[in-house]
């Protein structure tokens, strides 16, 4: 609010300047027009989230922002906001509360998408319209909408800051398919899955990130990325992506190892072991320029998504040819695109041991030296449990039980049930510890109390 | 009746002040005796810090006891870390490095002499300033202990008392036994306590200060003072242990304690051993046939076991003061069946601190050889490429995004093999002013090409 009171104070500083009172009135009117058209739209979402953690499955709840885009009564928000949880609410621009489910989530993009129960809904369903946010310029006049620190039907007001701010990886805050929208328009915790809607009214970007200390640096993902995902998750309930297993650099990075005129393309600089590209041949080091006849090119890092994206949309198992120049010399590679997996594995509580578990994705499977493709890890341990009696340490990937190799959450489920049936005494875990070489017998005494296998009920 | 309570009252509190008083001139007495034998040490720790591969040093102190009129000195064992495994801090022997101060403030260079088994004392030897000069030393008496007993703990103040030698009274509230008999004192542990002095109630030195710390997740969360008693350093002031500077052996596998609840599950006819628990690849131990889940329960005919931690260690200390090249015998349960295997220990593969480096000013850098213990922190493949230890804040290497933990593969599109290799490119580079340098470095899972801008001239 004090954002507008210092803009408007400024207008009014403008009129004394030669602003006439009409051209306030102007502006004011296209402000209001703005919000009035995606104010009824906006939700603030109270998701339950079901979270493992300290060795329990625990619930938390949070909040966070969306917005209605579809009279059925579909809402976009944010994956961090849906994912996991067990309980959706939504609570209407008129303060109506309703139940949603989630339809489905998309970490990689961190978009998400609800339905509301429609049922529940008592006035008409009014939902915003998406803007083209391929058109927007940096300067341009935002608007974002949302529950910063949960104070619900907030606005802010900015402008485009930034229009491809290129993030790296770090963690699980990954973004290999988009550049961001930078706005300086206030966006704090809770404003995650709020629209970001410009002049016109229309949403042009999900606001889903801020800056831990900096001021007025928000970020949000660009709405024609969103309508595509958004798009995507409402035909199959996920996103399904190709994968080949290549890692790119811009070209820029090494200019000046570059022949002159050699410019275009990107530079490979991993191959993953075992890949559609390692297998057909494609080396670190060798530079792209076509790839499913269709030419590639990154001279800056802000070029990279599109071709991450370009690659990932490809039809799963589809034949493609990858052209490269490898010291100068052409070569073409054909190979088979394979599905990339899921952004995490499952999760399960095993409360006879006092442990939850996470199953292990192939790329951290990887990173272990696992020889199995995959493993389960240990994602937590709860004090004075049989496992912590044991000695089990969050970190150590679980290799064997009672000597037999475990592979998948599912075997290993199969395998509690048995323990569970036959009230096996003791367990024998062969842990690996950590990402290091270094691994370790634990002997423990599970405890099959009835009251530990029993879920809880949910209190309502 | 009033006044007479009063009086009593009085004359009894006079009375106990009195004794306390003649108790406490009689310590003072005591202190003033020992207090000659009594020095300080100092000595240097250098920390890494392993955040960008710097070190940096810190000078530290430490209570010692002169045990021989030649000047031997008996310190606490954090004086001289040994092996700190590649993390924290290190503290190795450097000339210059312990410095022993006198209660008449006289400071004298010393050098390192040797280290206990347990890691728990060190000795030190006084460099004389002219020959035969001789030094105050203290006898040690090996007398029983009990608790309720009184014992006086010479102490130095802080910093801000000019760390002066002092003394504090204190009781012995218990006796414990394990993993060696110590006697706990209800005093309050001080900076400057360990390895000082302990005397009894006659005056005679017991024992000497060994901090008893509680760990909770890695963090001390509080610590008692505790008395290593006469008895137990006796013989080594007697024998003192000499390093000896040569290399230690290695089998190569991983250990862990074998406990009864083990041997239950593995229905294993013996109850006692030490468990294998990982076997390294192409290791002295691999080559003898060992395998993750034996069961070692004698070495070279002496029955070993493992119920704790501590017990692991000792083991391990027992290996690496093996001969190497001189073969093991060991007797251990494999799948309930008993079998003899003879392993022939290796000298063990050199740590990171030993490892050769290669450093250059120009660019700003230093980086070391892939040694075992490098590989297996960063989980690597092979041995090959060199790790970057150290990268100077905006230097050359810096600003081309050179991180510190790096492995650097390939410089200029050729392959790194070795730390040989890196140095001959890098050289050549130099020689022909190369402008800029190609790398490809591992960084996690992913490699990443960097470029060098160079600046050979800078000096």
């Amino acid at each position: 609010m004090s954002r507008i009171t210092s803009m408007l104070t400024g207008l009014l500083f403008l009129v004394q300047t030669g602003w006439a009172q009409d051209e306030i009135e102007v502006i004011q009117s296209a402000i209001f027009k703005a919000k009035d058209r995606v104010m009824p739209a906006l939700v603030h979402v109270e998701p339950i989230q079901e979270i493992f953690s300290q060795g329990v499955k625990q619930k938390r709840q949070i909040t966070g922002s969306g917005v209605i885009f579809h009279p059925d009564g579909f809402v976009i928000t944010n994956n961090h906001v849906a994912e996991k949880a067990s309980k959706m609410t939504c609570v209407l621009y008129n303060k109506q509360k309703v139940e949603a489910e989630v339809i489905g989530v998309d970490p990689f993009t961190d978009i998400a998408v609800l339905k509301l129960d429609v049922s529940q809904v008592k006035d008409e369903i009014r939902w915003a319209v998406f803007g083209d946010s391929e058109k927007l310029q940096p300067g341009e006049i935002v608007f974002a909408l949302g529950s910063p620190l949960g104070l619900a039907r907030s606005i802010s007001m900015g402008v485009i800051s930034c229009i491809d701010r290129y993030f790296e990886s770090q963690g699980d805050m990954v973004s290999p398919y988009n550049l961001w929208l930078q706005t300086d328009a206030a966006i704090n915790p809770g404003n995650s899955g709020g629209p970001l809607v410009n002049l016109k009214g229309e949403v042009i970007g999900i606001n889903a990130r801020g800056v831990m200390f900096g001021e007025n640096l928000g970020f949000a993902i660009p709405g024609n990325i969103v309508s595509d995902v958004v798009e995507r998750i409402l035909k199959d309930g996920r996103v399904r992506r190709s994968w080949i297993g290549l890692e790119f650099q811009s070209m820029e990075s090494i200019l000046p190892f570059l022949d002159e005129g050699s410019k275009d393309g990107v530079l490979v600089s991993s191959v993953s072991e075992g890949s559609p590209a390692e297998l057909a041949g494609v080396e670190v080091g060798d530079i792209v320029i076509e790839y499913d006849g269709m030419p590639v090119s990154a001279q800056f890092t802000e070029e990279l998504p599109k071709i991450r994206k370009k690659i990932a949309d490809t039809p799963i198992g589809r034949e493609v040819v990858v052209k490269v120049s490898r010291k100068g010399t052409r070569l073409e590679f054909k190979l088979v695109t394979t599905e990339k997996e899921k952004f995490e594995g499952e999760d399960l509580e095993i409360r006879e041991w006092g442990i939850t578990v996470k199953e292990m994705t192939e790329r951290e499977a990887k990173i272990a030296k696992l020889d199995t493709k995959k493993g389960i890890r240990v994602s937590g341990v709860k004090t004075g449990s049989a496992a912590y009696d044991a000695g089990v340490n969050e970190w150590e990937i679980i290799r064997t039980i009672d000597g037999v190799p475990v592979g998948s959450l599912e075997e290993m489920k199969m395998l509690l049930q048995k323990h569970r049936e036959g009230k096996k005494e003791l367990v024998m875990l062969y842990v690996q510890r950590g990402n290091m070489s270094s691994y370790h017998f634990s002997l423990l005494q599970p405890i099959y109390a009835s009251s530990l296998l029993e879920e809880p009920v949910d209190e309502d | 009746m009033k006044t007479k309570k009063i009086i009593l009252i009085v004359v009894s509190f006079v009375i106990w002040a009195a004794v306390v008083k003649a108790d406490g001139k009689k310590v003072y007495k005591q202190f003033r005796a020992v207090e000659p034998s009594v020095v300080l040490v100092t000595y240097i720790e250098t920390f890494n810090t392993y955040v960008d591969g710097s070190t940096e040093k810190l000078e530290k102190f430490a209570a010692g006891v002169v045990v021989s009129a030649g000047g031997l000195v008996m310190t606490h064992g954090n004086v001289f870390k040994r092996d700190a495994g590649g993390y924290g801090s290190l503290a190795l022997d450097s000339p210059d490095r312990f410095k022993i101060t006198l209660h008449n403030g006289k400071t004298y260079k010393a050098r390192f002499y040797g280290k206990e088994g347990s890691e728990q004392l060190v000795f030190l030897q006084i460099i004389p300033e002219k020959e035969g000069e001789t030094f105050a030393h203290v006898s040690f008496k090996d007398r029983i202990t009990k608790p309720g007993d009184a014992v006086t703990v010479i102490d130095f103040l802080p910093d801000h008392f000019k760390r002066a030698a002092s003394f504090t009274a204190g009781m012995v509230t218990n006796v414990v036994d394990k993993p060696f008999r110590q006697y706990v004192v209800n005093i309050s542990p001080t900076e400057l306590m360990i390895g000082n002095l302990v005397l009894n109630e006659q005056g005679e030195a017991i024992g000497i200060i060994g901090l008893q710390e509680i760990f909770v997740f890695g963090i001390q969360t509080s610590a008692y003072v505790s008395v290593i008693p006469a008895k137990r350093l006796l013989p080594l002031i007697e024998d003192p242990p000499l390093e000896d500077g040569e290399e230690r052996a290695w089998l190569g596998m991983e250990i862990q304690p074998f406990e009864e609840k083990m041997a239950e599950y593995w229905n294993s006819e013996i109850k006692k051993g030490v468990l294998i628990s990982n076997v390294i690849s192409k290791s002295p131990a691999e080559k003898a046939g060992l395998s993750t889940g034996d069961v070692i329960s004698e070495y070279n005919d002496e029955p070993v076991f493992a119920d704790n931690q501590k017990d692991i260690e000792s083991f391990i200390k027992t290996v690496s003061a093996a001969d190497i090249g001189e073969p093991i015998r060991f007797k251990l349960f494999r799948d309930g069946e008993e079998k003899i295997v003879t392993v022939i220990p290796a000298a063990r593969p050199k740590s990171i601190e030993l490892a050769a480096e290669y450093r250059n000013e120009p660019l700003g850098f230093v980086v070391k050889e892939i040694t075992f213990d490098i590989s297996r922190m960063f989980n690597l493949d092979d041995m090959t490429g060199v790790y970057v230890f150290k990268i100077e804040q905006a230097g050359p290497a810096f600003l081309g995004g050179l991180k510190h933990g790096d492995i650097v593969k390939r410089v200029n599109n050729t392959e790194i093999m070795s730390i040989a290799d890196f140095r001959q490119i890098i050289e050549k580079a130099r020689g022909e002013h190369q402008k800029e340098l190609l790398l490809l470095v591992q960084r996690g899972i992913n490699n990443e090409f960097l470029v060098i801008k160079t600046e050979w001239e800078k000096e």
